[in-house]
């Protein structure tokens, strides 16, 4: 035997093997092979198909329960995981407790009569099987009186009435509800005649708005929860707890994410049923009638669910015409109650209040001719339109494949129902537009399609006769919804051979067939008119669908920026598949760069010019001036060395060589204050005291001796007492030589007179009794007499001399003694000014002014007094070299402007012609 | 204020001063006199210490291990041999006299004459440097002149036009100069003035 290799790890395993010895994954993929008497798998599904064996083990879970319903166990959660061996002798086994079960309920019903005839019905039904005991121990559950049964009847003839005629608490009761899908799915699998009070809380409320009385007096049609009453439940308080809980999580389910759908093992009923049941996916009864599998639920929600047991691809198009959302197949619900029908009874021990009406296949019963219980049969036979004969012999127990994925393995026999055969026969060689096909998809339509046609009842439906408008048994082709054509492997479709033994769950074709009607049901639906061509109105949500739906598409019209983020489907994780769970919201664009923000001013041209005038300024401010620099050192020096040479050489040589120019004859007369001078010494009476103050330096000695010594030598002719003082510390002395070079030897030397002006100030004051003798206060020291020597006892003051002649060779000195002394002089006593040629201008003003009585200025005025006084001196011999001597200089001066002038031109000519 | 006792008895002692001049009062001529003795004696007591102040630079200058001065030792044997002689033989004794005649005239003398050689080398390189800027060339234009006439030149010449002319070129320089001794008299007065408000306080330090 060859071995199988394992799809996902590689490994080689027998071929028996089912699962994986290395990874535990599965090696046969859930759907069956398909059987040598049945239609081909579908290729596209068959990988998603549970094996057929897997189906009786579910089978066997979902039966065991129902027997020990206190003792769910946790595998029977999970779907099989090996099949049996010997799949016909399980199969035949559960068949044989499922007729069992089913002439149990036809014993049932015989009792009770004729189904029309409901007060006919036994009042004490079988006992419900442990699995519906233990849900009618629940308060408020299931009862099993057969009063109940009997009111359940009652509720039937109600029919006639409203729906909502219905007793309220067969609504809102649990036991009116059943608890949820799973508890009312688990009923029926049983295959009780305690059913019958399962089936009665159905019919509580739970058909559609505008069915007939036939349809409400047919359990399994009860069962099937209408719009309105979906709306009922939505609208308010009457949500179940269930319900409310699935509408936290709006999940969409990405079509290849789905859990493929075990058509082949689904039956009918279930299927429509799963697409009723959105959320509690349980148990589905395994043994359901035809008429009850053919039941198309009218309602959104039925049709929701079962586009979500169905490719996307395959959903209605009044399905996909409706908001997303809501509508995707809801996966939650598939995931998070992956009970097996085993465990369902569990969950129904656990729920409180489901709504009976949403249990989907609770009239289970599908059972073939030989188990249809007895009631229906009698039923059926009061209304021979109803197609009860195309009921098959075997019927799978309901799928879950329409509910639960992967995790659930429904059973599957391989073979469809009779009359979904000559359905599919009637679909494959009739044309649509048939009589009774027309009617029939109208009938199917008004329930495939949405809440218009349950909650208006058309007058088609209305009009014609209960059974035949609600029954789907009758011998009219099925609608378009359900009429699809399985596709072969090969592309082809299978024949249907009418009156060929066909099991009554034809496996993966008539699931194939279903959901393809259902993915056709669109135009069909589109049709409920009558004309092909007539758009079907869109489909319209329940109310409390909508209120299921997520709150993005609450707010799809909302504007938001990321709804397209929102479809967005997610590649990897644990939402891989899923589209829109998380949100969407690109944050990454809701940021942006910050704008940039110039810093630069916004300046005008003339704004710009000025700022870079200014900018020019001050950077030429800090810029030092370059100052031209001297090519060499050597011109200076040789400049300075040429200059004094001449210099000397002009002083030296003209005595050198004998030249003497001649003084100028009218030199004296053009020194007005020279003659003053020359008058007031020659005015002077002989024996005078004469006061010389000799304030120079011995750096102009040469000059001061030229221009005083004339002046000493006329006054050493009036024999005069002369006090020498100065404020200088060399002046005593240097006075001293120059009087004796002139031959006039000072009487006194009072010497150096501290103290500047204050000492002139002194020296100046008149003798006075506060200060008599002001002169020996000032020079307290003589150098060469004392004050008590005779020439100086007489003198108390200035006003003592006859002549105050001050020689002097600076302004401040000259200015100290004209200042300070001057003014205490009376009119015996004159002050003589010889200074230097320096102090000579600024003396002048002194004596024009008269302060000053004459002034001898230099060795200028020195000569012109000799020219006066006759007596040539130093003055006469110098006055060569001097004149020759500031000629020289004054030429220096001149040469050296017209050197730098001619330069200066040669240089800009230069840069001229550079330019 | 800064030191306001001297201040108070600068401002004080000046206008004792001050009054002595304008009020012919005995006391205040008493008090000018002597507080003018004061001042000569102070005067001279600070020659003294210049004088000692110098010394002592030399002093320290000739003394330093890193920068010796030869200079200042002959500044220090100068000054001590000095000192001595003025001290021993007086300051009219012929030998002073002719230290002074032999020594400190020659010395000045010839600074002068370095002096005379040094201006008229700026002269000659004034037009140079100034690129015969206004001022240079009035500065060397007034130099040239007044040379001229100081030199006696045009004394000579005896021509009316040229006298007058000569007249008024040598008053320009007493103008000149007129101008100038008022400036110092106005400056020494607000000087003056200054000192008297406490606005200037030079003794302060």
């Amino acid at each position: 035997m060859a071995n199988v290799r394992c799809p996902m790890c590689g490994k080689s395993n027998p071929a028996d093997a089912n699962v994986c010895q290395n990874c535990q994954a599965r090696l046969k993929p859930l759907t069956p092979p398909p059987a040598p008497e049945s239609t081909p798998v579908q290729p596209d599904v068959e990988s998603s198909q549970p094996p057929e064996d897997s189906s009786t083990d579910w089978l066997h879970g979902l039966l065991k329960p129902s027997s020990a319903s206190e003792e769910p166990s946790e595998a029977s959660l999970e779907p099989p995981a090996e099949p049996s061996d010997n799949d016909s002798q399980i199969q035949a086994d559960w068949l044989s407790r499922i007729r069992q079960r089913s002439k149990e309920e036809q014993d049932a019903l015989s009792k009770i009569g004729t189904p029309p005839e409901i007060n006919e019905i036994p009042a004490s039904p079988p006992e419900p099987p442990n699995w519906l005991s233990s849900v009618s121990d629940k308060p408020g559950l299931l009862s099993s009186s057969a009063d109940d049964v009997t009111a359940w009847l009652d509720s039937f003839r109600d029919r006639d009435g409203p729906i909502q005629s219905s007793t309220p608490e067969a609504n809102s009761t649990p036991a009116a509800g059943a608890a949820t899908p799973s508890a009312n799915a688990g009923q029926p699998i049983a295959g009780d005649p305690s059913d019958e009070e399962w089936l009665r809380n159905l019919t509580a409320g739970s058909y559609p708005n505008g069915l007939s009385e036939p349809q409400s007096e047919i359990p399994a049609a009860a069962g099937l929860p209408t719009d309105s009453q979906y709306e009922t439940d939505a609208s308010g308080a009457d949500i179940p707890e269930w319900l409310r809980n699935m509408e936290a999580p709006p999940v969409q389910i990405e079509p290849p994410a789905q859990v493929p759908v075990s058509d082949a093992e689904t039956p009918d009923w279930l299927t429509d049923f799963s697409s009723a049941a959105p959320v509690e996916p349980a148990a589905v009864p395994a043994e359901i009638p035809d008429w009850l599998k053919d039941l198309k639920p009218p309602t959104g929600p039925l049709a929701v669910t079962e586009a979500a047991a169905t490719p996307a691809e395959e959903a209605p198009g009044w399905l996909r015409d409706m908001p997303d959302a809501p509508l995707q197949p809801e996966a939650a619900p598939l995931e998070v109650n992956p009970t097996p029908p085993a465990s369902s009874v569990d969950c129904l021990s656990e729920m409180s209040e489901p709504p009976l009406e949403e249990t989907p296949g609770e009239p289970a019963a599908a059972a073939s001719p030989d188990e249809t219980p007895g009631w229906l049969k009698d039923y059926q036979q009061a209304f021979p339109t109803q197609p009860a004969a195309s009921t098959p012999e075997t019927q799978e127990p309901p799928s879950y494949s329409g509910i639960e994925a992967a995790s659930l393995e429904p059973a599957a026999s391989g073979e469809s129902p009779e009359w979904l055969k000559e359905y599919q026969s009637s679909q494959l060689d009739s044309s649509p537009t048939e009589p009774g096909a027309s009617n029939e998809n109208a009938w199917i339509n008004s329930f495939s399609s949405n809440t218009p046609v349950h909650e208006e009842p058309s007058a088609e439906s209305t009009d014609r006769p209960r059974a035949e408008s609600f029954s789907p048994f009758n011998e009219e082709p099925l609608p378009e919804w359900m009429n699809v054509e399985p596709a072969e492997p090969d592309g082809s479709v299978q024949p249907f051979t009418e009156g060929e033994p066909v099991p009554p769950f034809a496996s993966a074709d008539i699931n194939e067939v279903l959901a393809g009607g259902t993915a056709e049901d669109k135009p069909g639906s589109e049709n409920t008119g009558g004309t092909e061509s007539e758009p079907l109105e869109p489909a319209q949500l329940p109310n409390w669908v909508q209120a299921m739906r997520p709150i993005e598409s609450a707010i799809a019209n909302a504007p938001s920026p990321s709804a397209d983020d929102d479809q967005r489907l997610e590649n990897s994780g644990p939402l891989a598949g899923l589209r829109g769970v998380l949100p969407g919201e690109d944050l990454a664009s809701q940021y942006h760069k910050p704008p940039v923000y110039t810093h630069k001013l916004q300046v005008s041209d003339k704004q710009r010019l000025h700022t870079n005038l200014l900018e020019t300024i001050l950077a030429g401010e800090a810029k030092s001036q370059p100052v031209p620099g001297e090519a060499t050192q050597a011109p200076q020096l040789i400049v300075r060395i040429l200059v004094a040479a001449v210099l000397i050489l002009v002083v030296l040589l003209p005595p050198l060589l004998g030249i003497q120019l001649p003084v100028p004859a009218n030199l004296a007369a053009a020194q007005p204050a020279m003659i003053a001078a020359f008058n007031s010494i020659d005015t002077l009476p002989t024996g005078a005291a004469v006061l010389v103050a000799a304030d120079f330096e011995a750096g102009r000695t040469g000059e001061m001796k030229a221009a005083a010594e004339p002046l000493l030598r006329q006054l050493q002719t009036h024999q005069p007492k002369i006090v020498l003082a100065s404020t200088i510390p060399a002046g005593p002395v240097l006075g001293e030589l120059l009087l004796k070079e002139a031959g006039s030897p000072p009487a006194a030397n009072l010497g150096y007179i501290a103290g500047g002006s204050n000492a002139l100030k002194i020296f100046g004051m008149h003798a006075s009794p506060e200060l008599p003798a002001p002169l020996q206060q000032a020079a307290t020291f003589p150098y060469n007499k004392e004050w008590s020597n005779p020439v100086l006892h007489t003198l108390r003051d200035v006003t003592s001399f006859q002549r105050i002649i001050v020689l002097t060779d600076s302004l401040e000195s000259a200015q100290a003694w004209i200042e300070q002394v001057q003014p205490s002089l009376d009119a015996n006593t004159q002050l003589i000014m010889v200074s230097s040629a320096q102090a000579a201008p600024l003396v002048r003003a002194y004596v024009e002014s008269g302060q000053v009585r004459g002034l001898v200025s230099g060795l200028t005025g020195g000569a012109a007094y000799e020219q006066i006084t006759r007596q040539p001196g130093i003055g006469a011999s110098s006055w060569t070299a001097y004149q020759l001597s500031l000629i020289a200089v004054i030429l220096l001066i001149v040469v050296g402007g017209l050197i730098a002038g001619i330069s200066a031109l040669f240089q800009r000519s230069q840069t001229q012609r550079k330019a | 204020m800064r030191s306001p006792i001297s201040t108070a008895f600068a401002i004080g002692i000046g206008l004792i001063i001050l009054a002595g001049y304008f009020l012919p009062i005995p006391l205040l001529g008493s008090l000018q006199s002597t507080l003018l003795g004061w001042a000569i004696v102070i005067a001279a007591f600070a020659g003294l210490v210049g004088i000692i102040n110098l010394a002592l630079n030399h002093w320290r200058k000739a003394t330093s291990t890193t920068q010796s001065d030869p200079y200042s030792y002959i500044f220090i044997l100068a000054f001590l041999a000095t000192l001595a002689a003025g001290l021993w033989f007086g300051p009219a004794d012929p030998l002073i006299q002719q230290v002074v005649l032999s020594i400190q005239i020659p010395v000045e003398s010839s600074l002068m004459a370095a002096l005379a050689i040094t201006l008229v080398v700026a002269g000659l390189r004034l037009l140079q440097r100034r690129r015969w800027d206004g001022m240079a060339v009035l500065f060397a234009i007034s130099v040239v002149v007044f040379l001229i006439i100081g030199s006696g030149l045009l004394a000579g010449i005896n021509l009316p036009l040229a006298r007058d002319i000569t007249a008024f070129i040598d008053r320009l320089p007493a103008a000149g100069a007129r101008g100038i001794l008022i400036g110092v008299a106005l400056g020494s007065l607000t000087t003056g003035l200054r000192i008297l408000m406490g606005a200037d306080r030079p003794y302060s330090g």
